[in-house]
């Protein structure tokens, strides 16, 4: 139970745990290789240590002194599995798939821990960041099929979508109200969006996608996305 | 009062599918262009759905309206979709009084809505000495993709009424000649023996001393001290200087100013004291004096729904001219009426207010609710200018009440009554 005395604005629980999994989820479809996946299951358990292993709304009350432990404990995990992904996983285009994806993991569960309350979003942007760099250097050096790809790109965005809502949540509503309904559906609803672009895109790829030049496509892409940015304004 | 917002989430997801776009273009890595497709879509995704329309009505339940004062209270709070379409973010944070605190639970809760669905969830407030109007509860609702965002404000009346009986109303030896109450100076009818004086013609018969008579064959009339009934203007200082609390997260002056005045008019509701109340801050407020329950109703209303009395403290220069306040506070006030000003004395000019008021021969009191602190020099600076303005007020005959809200009005008032400035 929070006390009422400390104002608890913590991002809610369950969209965070959720956020965390899937930026792993997104880095094992770029990397299925045995060591990296111990890599980013390592770093996945990890942050999730570092994220709520002191915090007492959820794992009932004990004394400090064992959540400060358990966090360290985690934080121990993500640096072995940092550096296991550095010495074992040898080649250079597998290192490309797999480290910005556990900076990735790292940086969201910062943001959700939050390190700082101001910047919790910029580092969860930044996890984002860093996941989308590993797909595109996985992309570029041609290790994953498109269906991995795209799957992972829409991972990560949902991972950083409901990290950030559940920031948002934190701020309006305190880590002590009852949201969990809430965040189920956005990241049911997001999840699905997503399945269906990952799908639709694969579809156009496959079927209509073969006969148009890349630089055609590349030209409608640019110009569809310009138009996203404009709508913004 | 609703807003209607973007919030502009998705925004960023933009750079991710030109990032992609320009890097398979480059790299010429279709499936890295693909990537881009991903990315516009969540681009897209915010401008799929439009802003929620929102629907809400609320009600509230309390175990308890009558608590004795710590005692806790739990608050049920249900709030149900009365539109036809189904929300699927609605966060709920309730208007919970500003004097009391959450005891235990939150007032905040999340929940997804379909049509006629309620949510329901309890906590606990406790409570505090005074009349406590909860404010409507503020509700945002956003859109499944979080990309519009609607800020709204649901209203139903609930109270929690912690009754304090504070013994009587801090008032000075100035009467309006109607029969009242306060025990005055002057002979006439009454209870309380006042003098014997010679008799003169129209004396009423009953009032003739017979035993005086009867030995010395003198006439003598007795006279009683008149009971009256005072009329008193409750004034609140609610200037943005008043907005001040000795912590966060406690009570500001303003709000124990308008607890105090809540309770004095409960007191006032078994008298025929004339009452009225006013307040200086954002607008000039004011309610002249009157009595009856109707009044009293009106009295309450009016303290609970002035925008100058709001919870919020006004930005600075939202404050309206004291000085102008003040002038037009004395024309409209009868010269028989007393004032008593509820104010922490944050600043000179409610001093010169109280000043000109007295000068203007109204018979002022103040109250003044101490939240200072004492942790940094600041604080202790105000202190001690607030302790030089009570100072200064008292040398110039207008006594100051000064009272430590953790204390209970009544005890405060009765020690001041035994310091016999008060009837």
């Amino acid at each position: 139970m929070v006390g009422v005395t400390g104002v608890d604005h913590r991002p809610t629980p369950v969209a965070s745990a959720l956020a965390i999994l899937l930026a792993g989820v997104s880095t094992v479809l770029l990397a299925p290789g045995p060591d990296q996946r111990l890599a980013v299951f390592g770093t996945v358990a990890g942050v999730a240590l570092v994220v709520f292993g002191d915090r007492d709304d959820l794992t009932g009350e004990y004394p400090p002194l064992v959540g400060q432990a358990v966090v360290a404990v985690g934080a121990i995990v993500v640096v072995a599995s940092l550096s296991h992904a550095l010495s074992a996983v040898n080649e250079f285009g597998a290192q490309a798939e797999l480290v910005p994806g556990l900076v990735g993991i790292v940086c969201v569960g910062l943001g959700t821990r939050p390190l700082r309350q101001r910047i919790a979003r910029r580092f969860v942007s930044a996890g984002l960041a860093a996941l989308v760099v590993g797909v595109v250097l996985t992309g570029i050096f041609e290790r994953a099929e498109p269906p991995a790809l795209l799957a992972a790109t829409a991972a990560a965005i949902v991972a950083w979508d409901l990290a950030e809502h559940a920031i948002s949540l934190g701020e309006q509503l305190r880590a002590d109200a009852r949201t969990y309904t809430v965040e189920l559906v956005h990241a049911g609803a997001s999840g699905g969006y997503g399945a269906v672009l990952v799908v639709g895109a694969l579809v156009l790829y496959e079927n209509g996608g073969t006969g148009v030049p890349l630089g055609a496509l590349a030209l409608l892409l640019a110009a569809a996305v310009t138009l996203m940015a404009v709508l913004y304004r | 009062m609703t807003t209607v917002r973007t919030t502009g989430r998705w925004r960023g997801i933009v750079a991710v599918g030109l990032f992609a776009v320009a890097v398979g273009v480059l790299a010429d890595r279709p499936a890295v262009l693909l990537v881009g497709a991903v990315g516009a879509g969540y681009a897209a995704y915010p401008r799929l759905l439009g802003p929620p329309s929102v629907e809400l009505e609320l009600e509230r339940r309390l175990d308890d309206g009558h608590p004795a004062r710590g005692d806790p209270v739990t608050v049920t709070t249900r709030l149900t979709n009365t539109g036809d379409r189904t929300l699927t973010d609605v966060r709920v944070v309730d208007g919970v009084p500003p004097m009391l605190t959450v005891a235990s639970a939150s007032p905040r809760h999340a929940a997804v809505l379909r049509p006629g669905e309620t949510t329901e969830y309890t906590y606990a407030v406790e409570a505090e000495h005074g009349r406590h109007q909860f404010d409507p509860a503020t509700v945002v609702v956003r859109d499944v993709t979080g990309g519009h965002e609607v800020e709204t404000t649901v209203a139903t009346g609930t109270e929690i009424d912690c009754a304090e009986s504070v013994p009587s109303l801090p008032v000075r030896q100035q009467t309006n000649g109607h029969a009242g109450r306060l025990v005055t100076d002057d002979g006439g009818s009454g209870i309380e023996f006042h003098a014997v004086r010679e008799y003169r013609r129209g004396d009423p018969l009953g009032r003739i001393d017979s035993k005086r008579w009867a030995r010395t064959g003198e006439l003598t009339t007795i006279e009683f001290r008149e009971e009256r009934r005072t009329s008193v203007l409750l004034l609140v200082d609610a200037r943005e200087p008043a907005y001040r609390s000795a912590r966060e997260g406690t009570p500001n002056a303003v709000a124990h100013s308008l607890a105090a005045v809540e309770r004095l008019l409960a007191t006032l509701d078994d008298t025929n004291d004339f009452v009225g109340v006013a307040a200086l801050g954002r607008e000039f407020c004011w309610a002249a004096p009157g009595v009856g329950p109707d009044h009293h109703a009106d009295l309450r209303r009016l303290l609970g729904t002035h925008p100058g009395l709001s919870a919020t403290p006004p930005v600075p220069g939202e404050d309206g001219d004291v000085a102008r306040q003040t002038e037009m506070l004395r024309k409209r006030l009868d010269t028989d009426t007393q004032v008593l000003v509820c104010s922490p004395l944050a600043d000179d000019a409610i001093v010169r207010t109280v000043r000109t008021l007295e000068a203007a021969s109204h018979t002022t009191t103040v109250l003044c609710p101490d939240v200072t602190a004492d942790r940094t020099p600041g604080q202790r600076l105000a202190r001690t200018e607030r302790e030089n303005r009570i100072h200064a007020l008292r040398e110039a005959g207008v006594p100051v009440i000064d009272w430590t809200p953790t204390e209970s009005l009544g005890t405060v008032l009765l020690g001041e009554r035994r310091r016999r400035w008060s009837a």
